[in-house]
This record gives structure tokens, sequence and C-alpha cells, in this order.
């Protein structure tokens, strides 16, 4: 096997040895790869979907509390206080201890000398707004509580019914610590307010000091505090052995879970409920069918009468179409725009008499129950039909 | 070991020297054993293949280039015997070993018997014929089986390298109990590089044989054409041959 004869290995192996060497070199250098940048998730939203979300009310109250948006009310601020109601089922002659880790200790001592715990409750609600102030007010008020308590008894109902429609900044210059009986109410207000329970501040006053009503009122309300009640416990003495690390399931998970963020309902200890200021111009609820036919309706009866043509070439069908931009008076916002103009010169007339039509009536008159729909209307497309028209 | 083994363990060694972390050589190199065994069996492959298609291409062409001179002396009119003793003396290929053998039968029947018959000659030169044609062809298409064969098994062969180095790379992905892609990717790499040789074999190797067989039996198409008219031109002998015999 001569290599004349048979060049093929040798051809080959050359060939494939050149392709390695090749291979070699321009397998030296990988190129790397750009650095990845993180890509954020965005939801887009059309004009009419943020208006609808942007709806407020315009008689909506300022609260002055500054909340969380909370969808969903949340499961672990509920679950927490349940462990630590028992003491106060238990002793019943003495004021509730859930109610000492909010107040300094000093004060702490007053008030289980006084005789009188029924406000505790009361007062501690208040304190669910962080103002570090209120703590000096209350601290003046102990003394004169067994009183305060009676007189409260008769003043809340009507002095919380006209409350209830203030605006909430009103509750706020408690502080000064005028009259006592003035003071007490006000926090009751408070608790009434954000929360929707009614019934809380009726039920107060009635009972004088019957402590095992105390102890209810004090379990409906602990779950509430129960985040600011936290960081206040170490400073009383004897309650520095309860607050034990709980064991939160949730925080660990939180910590794990590594998922990508995405959109979940806001909890929080209470629902909003209160609707937020929007713009004036949002519109939550669509327009009915019903009612864009009586808006198709009112702007084809003005048009008409602000339309004249006559020379009506009747070979060719054409129907101007406008598109026109009202503002919320009804006036042309822009220049009306031709969106079909014709290819037949004999038209155009036909055409320019309906641009005219539009120029001339110039504010439309809108019925007022189109207000809230502006949003919907606002950009509409008018159709010159001179069957349907003249 | 063939030159291309050799070149590419040559170049390997200096490349290794380097040691850059991605190259062809490490990435040859940092493979198991079987995975490494796979890429030289499927890189000598390769190397076979081509060296069949190359001889093969030539031998082809040698023996289209010999057919076509043939055919032009055969059918310009010279004499038959003339042709077969400048031709039998050297060895041939093609359709002239094909009309060597006919002539060989027939002379020997000629010259051996005059006064037998010509009863059979017929059937013995078909036979020669028929046998130098297969000849031929097996000449012809020897080796193109390897060619079917690595097209067929190389991209297992390949395949087969490459699961083998997954399964390595995932272990010691268990072993270092880290998954970092960084990690995993060198070892998925170099078992990718055993496929993508067992496809840089097979793809040629496919569309060579194919190519190849088609030219072989084109081949043999003439040779059995010419084989027919010779043998008609030789039966066409035998009879006025007979008939010369009967009328002396």
């Amino acid at each position: 096997m001569s290599l004349r004869d048979h060049p093929g290995a040798a051809l080959s192996g050359g060939g494939h040895a050149l392709l390695l060497a090749a291979m070699v070199f321009s397998f030296a250098h990988s190129s790397k790869f750009d650095d990845a940048q993180e890509t954020i998730p965005v939801e887009m939203l059309t004009d009419s979907q943020f208006n609808q979300i942007m709806k407020g009310e315009k008689t909506a109250k300022l609260s002055e509390k500054p909340q969380q948006k909370a969808q969903k009310l949340a499961e672990i601020a509920e679950a927490k206080p349940v462990v630590t109601r028992d003491p106060a089922k238990t002793d019943v002659p003495t004021p509730p201890p859930r109610a000492q880790p909010v107040e300094d200790p000093g004060r702490s001592e007053e008030a289980k000398a006084a005789p009188t715990p029924p406000e505790r409750p009361v007062d501690e609600p208040a304190k669910a707004q962080p103002e570090p102030q209120k703590a000096e007010p209350a601290k003046t008020e102990p003394a004169a509580k067994a009183e305060p308590a009676k007189q409260a008894a008769v003043t809340p109902p009507d002095a919380v019914a006209p409350d209830a429609e203030e605006p909430k900044p009103v509750a706020k210059p408690k502080p000064e610590p005028k009259k006592v009986a003035e003071a007490k109410p006000e926090p009751k207000k408070i608790v009434a307010e954000p929360k929707p329970r009614p019934v809380e501040p009726q039920k107060k006053p009635e009972p004088k000091f019957k402590p095992d009503e105390l102890a209810k009122l004090l379990e409906e309300q602990k779950p509430k505090d129960k985040p600011q009640e936290m960081p206040a416990k170490p400073k009383s003495g004897e309650e520095s052995a309860e607050p034990t690390p709980k064991f939160d399931l949730s925080a660990i998970s939180r910590l794990l879970n590594k998922d990508a963020p995405q959109q979940k309902a806001a909890t929080g200890r209470e629902l909003q409920q209160v609707a937020s200021l929007g713009s004036p111009t949002a519109s939550a609820s669509k327009m009915s069918p019903s009612l864009w036919a009586q808006l198709d309706g009112i702007l084809q009866d003005q048009y008409r009468h602000c339309w004249n043509f006559v020379g009506l070439a009747g070979q060719q069908k054409y129907v101007p179409q406008i598109h026109v931009q009202y503002a919320q008076d009804g006036g042309l916002v822009g220049a009306p725009e031709l969106l079909n103009p014709p290819a037949d010169p004999n038209l155009r007339s036909l055409a320019d008499s309906a641009l005219r039509a539009v120029r001339r009536c110039n504010p439309l008159r809108i019925p007022a129950q189109y207000q809230p729909f502006y949003d919907q209307w606002k950009g509409r497309i008018v159709r010159f039909d001179p069957e349907d028209m003249l | 070991m063939n030159p291309a083994d050799i070149a590419a363990t040559g170049v390997a060694a200096t490349g290794f020297a380097q040691g850059s972390e991605v190259s062809l050589l490490s990435m040859f190199w940092s493979a198991h054993i079987v995975v490494k065994l796979v890429m030289l069996g499927l890189l000598a492959a390769s190397v076979w293949c081509w060296a069949i298609i190359i001889n093969k291409a030539i031998l082809l062409r040698r023996t289209q280039r010999a057919i076509d001179q043939f055919e032009e002396v055969f059918w310009s009119g010279a004499s038959l015997d003339e042709l077969y003793t400048t031709l039998s003396a050297r060895p041939t290929s093609g359709m002239a070993s094909l009309f060597v053998a006919a002539m060989r039968e027939w002379r020997r029947s000629v010259q051996g018997a005059a006064t037998s018959t010509f009863m059979g000659l017929q059937a013995r030169i078909e036979k020669v014929l028929d046998v130098s044609i297969a000849r031929e062809v097996e000449k012809l298409e020897s080796n193109l089986l390897v060619l079917a064969t690595v097209a067929s098994a190389s991209p297992f062969i390949g395949l087969f390298g490459t699961v083998w180095g997954i399964m390595s790379s995932f272990r010691s992905i268990a072993a270092s109990r880290n998954t970092s892609l960084a990690v995993v990717a060198p070892g998925i790499a170099e078992a990718l590089f055993a496929t993508a040789i067992g496809l840089f074999a097979a793809i040629p190797a496919l569309i060579a044989y194919n190519k190849l067989q088609g030219d072989v039996a084109k081949k043999q198409a003439q040779l059995e054409g010419f084989a027919d008219e010779f043998s008609s031109i030789l039966s066409r002998q035998i009879d006025q041959r007979a008939a010369h015999d009967q009328a002396a």
C-alpha cells in the first residue's frame, strides 16, 4: 500500500492534526458573558385602571395615624396574646397585670394601690398611637381615678356620638390634662374610630366596678396593643421574666424564603377600610351601555344643530369620522382631527362641513351625570352620517 | 498510533503546561478515563473515515478515467486481439480487466480445441464476466461499510462519553456539596465535548457514505452494461465461427 496510491491516511491524519491545533488555539479564550442585570417584573396599568385604583372619596377623613395599607388581617398578630390571658381571669380583685407593662414602673405601683382599675383598658388603646407624650398626662390622672371613672360612665354616650364624626386631629390635643373627665372619653373615641367596633364604648361605661367585665374587656383589647406592649415590658420588675422570646415560625420561613418578591395582600392588624383621598377625575365605575347610548344621542343632537350641509353628493357613501377631545366642561381640547380624509375632492366639502360643525358646537352641553365618567368620554370619534344627522 | 493522535498528545502536553482553565486540552485532561478513551476512539474513527473517504474518492476518479480511456480504445474499431495483447501485458482495472478476462476465456476455447464445438463457450464467458464484475465492484466498495458503521455508531459513542462525564460531574457535585454553576460547568463542558467529537466524526462519514455508495452503484451499472455488450459481440463471433466451421 504505497503512499502514492493511498494518500488518504496521511492526508486525513495531517488534516486532523491541523484542525486540533486550530481548535486548541481558538478555544484558549472563552468569551465571558456580560454581567446579567437583574430583571424587575413590572405590571402595566392602563389609564383607566390607574384611575380606578386612585378613586377616592372627597369627604374621607384625614387620618392622623399613618396606617399601612392592609388588605388582609394578619394572623400572627392575633395569635400571640393568647398565652398571657389567664392571669387576668384568675385574680379578679387585683388590677389586671397586663395593663402594667405599658406604663412606667412608678405608675404601675400607683395603679395597684388605687382601687379603681376600670379606666386602664380604656387608656391603653389610646397608646396604640405611637405618641410618647401620652404617658405624662396619664400619670397625672391616677389620683383622681375613682371619680373620673364614674363620670365617664355618665358622659360617654353623648360624648362619643358627636366626636365620632369629627376628624381625628381633634382627639390629639388631649395631652393637656385640664379636666380628667374630658380626657377620659377621648381615648375611647380613638378606639372606636379606626376599628369598626361601636359596641365597646357603650359596654365600658356600664359597669362601675365589675371586675369580671373588666377582664373580658381586657381580653378583647389585648390583641391590638400587643406590638406596643412588647418593648415596654422589660421595665416592670415582676413581668420581666415573662417575655420569653417567641418561637416565631413565620419569621424563620420569612428568612428562608428566597422566592422572588411577588405582590401579596398587605397584612395589618386591622383592615384599612377608610377610603383614601383620590384624584377628583378618577373613575371607579364604568359607564353602562345605556349611558353610552344616551351620551351618543346627546352629542348627535347637538351636532345636528351645528351642522348644515346641503350639497349632498349622493353617489358615494362617505361618512366623515372626526376624533374630538373634550375638556371636562364639554369644550374642545386641541383641534378636531378628520380620521378618514376623502379621496374624492367632491366630498371634501362634506368633510370640511363636519369639521366646522365640531368647531361651532364648541362648548358642548354635557349633563352633570357624566362628569364622573369623564375619563371614558374625553376622547370620542364622532361620525357625521348624512342619513342619520340630516 | 496514527499521526493525528501523536500530534494531539504532543500539542496537549504543551497546552496543559500553560494550564488555562477552559481550554480544549485542559478539558481533555481533566476528563474521566472513560471519557478520554471515548474521545480518542472517536478521533481515531474520524481520522480513519477521512482516510477512507480520500482513498475512495481518488480510486473512483481513477476508475472513471480508466473506463473512459478503455471505452475510447474499444469502440475505436481496433482489432480486439491486438487490444488484448497490449492490455494483458500489464495489470488492468475496471472495464479493461473484464475485457481481458473474457478474451482470455475466448482464446483458450478457440486455440485449445480448434475442432471442439463452441457449445458452452457463451455460458463460460458470461460466468467469467460476472465474476470479474463482482471482483471489480468489491474492490470499489471495500471499506465503505466502515463509513456506514462510524456514521451510525459514533453519535452513540459520543453520547456515552457525555453521559459518563455528566455522571461523574454529578458525583463530584455530591462530593463537594457545591452546586454553583462554576463548579458544574467544566465537567459538563468536557462531557459535551465527547458528543461534539462523535458528531464531528459521524456527519462527514454519513455524507461520504451516501455519495460513494451512489458512485459505486453507477460504476457497477457501467460495468454490467459493458459486459452485456461484450458478451453479445462474442456470441456473434461464436455463431459466425460455428457457421464457418460447418460450411468448411
